[in-house]
């Protein structure tokens, strides 16, 4: 028997042994132009093989915050999982300074460079210092300021420079990141395993010697 | 061709205790098309100077930060 697929304003749209898709080949997945629709198109960079759906050329947008992929079909999650959808990713700068007291000095940096990777809720950075003129103008306790996120509340991190030249200190060098903080704290640990915070003294003035500074860590934000 | 460049505030996300989380975008646009998007992001803590902050950050602060707010989050801190 005949058949004929009408669209809602009543006109033909498809007549037996008229069916057509444009584009289309195996696998394709098809898409209406128009709101009838007017017309039918297999997309060349969109397939699905009843097994994977695969994007040729293009991006997977997320239309709406709080979304992302959701991995909870994964077997035996480990004790404690509180999530398993991927919602945040982003890639940016920062820019990091050199404070002392919680006043940044006048330093004139030759390179000052922050980048970061959010994943989740975990943010990877890397950044550098060099000065390149000013001086030291402020006292008190070392830290780096201008993180791009704001630590956890239940977060205190701790890592280890990744290079340090024209900063002097006795023992063990590392920085720590309290929770609600945009601030690393540098401080030193002795080898009896006692800490103390590096202060403005343990820089030396770029007069005398630049100092550098490379960081590479990670903490958890909220 | 013209190549712009220019740059938005995408995002100013307030945290319980009054910290700002801004994140600025620029933009480079080649006759009117976004060609490359770059985001950099600072943090605005209760009782920083936003003089130098986007008008739209300022306002966010100036009805977020206020003095119990800045009290609070001091306190936090020592």
């Amino acid at each position: 028997m005949p058949w004929t697929f009408y669209n809602s304003s009543g006109e033909a749209l498809i007549e037996d042994g008229a069916m057509s898709i444009a584009n289309n080949t195996n696998n394709r997945v098809v898409t209406a132009t128009g709101a009838d629709p007017a017309s039918l198109n297999g997309e060349a960079n969109l397939t699905f093989d009843g097994t994977h759906l695969t994007i040729a050329d293009g991006n997977l947008i997320i239309g709406t915050g709080g979304h992302g992929i959701d991995f909870s079909a994964q077997a035996s999650p480990a004790a404690g999982m509180s999530s398993e959808l991927l919602d945040r990713y982003e890639e940016g700068d920062f820019t990091p300074v050199v404070a002392f007291g919680g006043s940044a000095s006048s330093y004139v940096y030759g390179v000052q460079f922050g980048r970061y990777t959010r994943i989740g809720r975990q943010i990877f950075i890397e950044l550098r210092l060099d000065t390149g003129g000013g001086t030291r103008t402020t006292s008190g306790a070392a830290t780096i300021t201008g993180l791009p996120f704001t630590s956890g509340n239940r977060s205190y991190s701790a890592g280890s420079f990744g290079y340090l030249s024209g900063i002097t200190f006795a023992d063990t060098p590392y920085f720590m990141l309290a929770a609600g903080s945009v601030v690393f704290d540098f401080y030193e640990t002795s080898n009896a395993g006692t800490p103390s915070t590096i202060t403005d003294g343990n820089f030396a003035d770029h007069a005398t010697t630049p100092f550098q500074i490379f960081v590479f860590g990670s903490y958890f934000i909220d | 061709m013209a190549l712009t460049e220019r740059t938005e505030v995408s995002r100013r996300e307030v945290l319980a205790d009054g910290q700002i989380q801004v994140r600025t975008d620029t933009v480079i646009e080649r006759d009117g098309v976004e060609i490359s998007r770059r985001f950099h992001r600072h943090v605005v803590v209760p009782g920083a100077d936003v003089s130098g902050e986007d008008e739209s950050v300022r306002t966010v602060a100036n009805a977020v930060h206020t003095a119990e707010v800045i009290a609070a989050y001091k306190a936090a801190r020592e």
